[in-house]
């Protein structure tokens, strides 16, 4: 069988470049996007440079995509970008681009994908976070966006579950990466104190979910949000 | 890229045959064919039919267009009740982009 293509998001850096370093190991055929280039080099990926939320671009991408392998198996939409400071200190343009990465960029690269997987069935794992059931202060516009990919997930899951196309979302809790650095240390021991299990996530936890969501097997798994470390 | 009647129409014919490939009932590509409302297609049809037909139109003029207008689940005033409909409608389109 040849290998299937899967696209992973925000593929530069942090969970998303573990997330295709892996997939690349596990043999997939690999197309990462990110805005700035990636220093990433295998013959199985192909890196594109975009905005996820810019919708000509994006039909553009995944026209390449459909031209180069005919059809998409799965997509990982691990970009995104947060925003954690009280509301009452966040500027509106702060959360229009949250919401124009994580909702926006989310629908569009769900939408797109799920045309190309609409022969042959596929995957879609989004990125959800525990910050929307904990309703994490300081993080406001980050977990009302994460609320609203819970929500795509479930009426997509829906809507493409006559396409055989499963559409799934990982809740990480915090992992080391450029996404929380700004995150003061008090307020992250708190944090990490209202999981059940109290320690930081990795990537190994993430991908290990990612993985289950890709199986064949999971084929009867759609529309579920899957917190990390005991969060519910 | 401006593209001729006959054109138009081997790309709507294009995008049957594709949708044909996987469809239960096959649609009929003669002008007066019903399509969507009195038709073979049911709405999900009609939303696979509308992604073939804007893959084609991308892959013939490396224009995204988007096709679905709220009209098109109308089923009196759909642009895809019959073959002869879509071609005009995709002209249109084409001709405003």
């Amino acid at each position: 069988m040849s290998p299937r293509v899967v696209l992973v998001t925000g593929s530069r850096k942090g969970l998303g470049r573990g997330i295709c370093e892996y997939l690349l190991e596990q043999g997939w055929l690999v197309e990462g996007c990110s805005r700035e280039p990636s220093d990433l080099q295998h013959p199985r990926y192909r890196h594109h440079c975009l905005d996820v939320a810019d919708e000509p671009k994006a039909v553009q991408m995944f026209g390449d995509i459909r031209r180069r392998h005919g059809s998409l198996y799965a997509i990982v939409n691990n970009a995104g970008i947060a925003a954690m400071n009280h509301v009452l200190l966040t500027p509106i343009a702060t959360v229009r681009a949250v919401l124009e990465t994580n909702v926006l960029g989310t629908f569009l690269m769900c939408r797109e994908a799920a045309k190309l997987m609409r022969k042959d069935g596929g995957r879609i794992v989004n990125f959800a976070t525990v910050a929307t059931p904990l309703d994490l202060e300081g993080e406001a516009a980050y977990a009302a966006s994460k609320a609203a990919v819970e929500s795509l997930t479930r009426v997509m899951s829906r809507e493409f579950a006559g396409m055989r196309i499963t559409v799934n979302a990982v809740g990480p809790t915090p992992v080391p990466t450029d996404l929380i650095r700004s995150v003061p240390a008090p307020k992250m021991e708190a944090l990490l104190k209202r999981q059940a299990i109290t320690r930081m996530g990795e990537l190994r936890d993430v991908l290990n979910v990612i993985e289950f969501f890709l199986r064949d097997a999971s084929d009867f798994v759609t529309g579920q949000t899957l917190y990390l470390g005991g969060v519910t | 890229m401006t593209l001729d009647d006959e054109s138009l129409l081997g790309l709507v014919h294009a995008a049957i045959d594709e949708y044909n490939e996987s469809a239960t009932v096959p649609l009929g590509k003669a002008e007066d064919t019903p399509l969507y409302g009195g038709g073979a297609l049911d709405s999900l049809g009609l939303v696979q039919l509308i992604i073939v037909l804007e893959q084609h139109v991308l892959d013939r003029t490396d224009r995204a267009l988007a096709l679905a207008a709220d009209k098109a689940f109308s089923p009196a005033r759909s642009p895809f009740r019959d073959v002869a409909s879509l071609v005009a409608y995709l002209r249109q389109r084409l001709q405003e982009e």
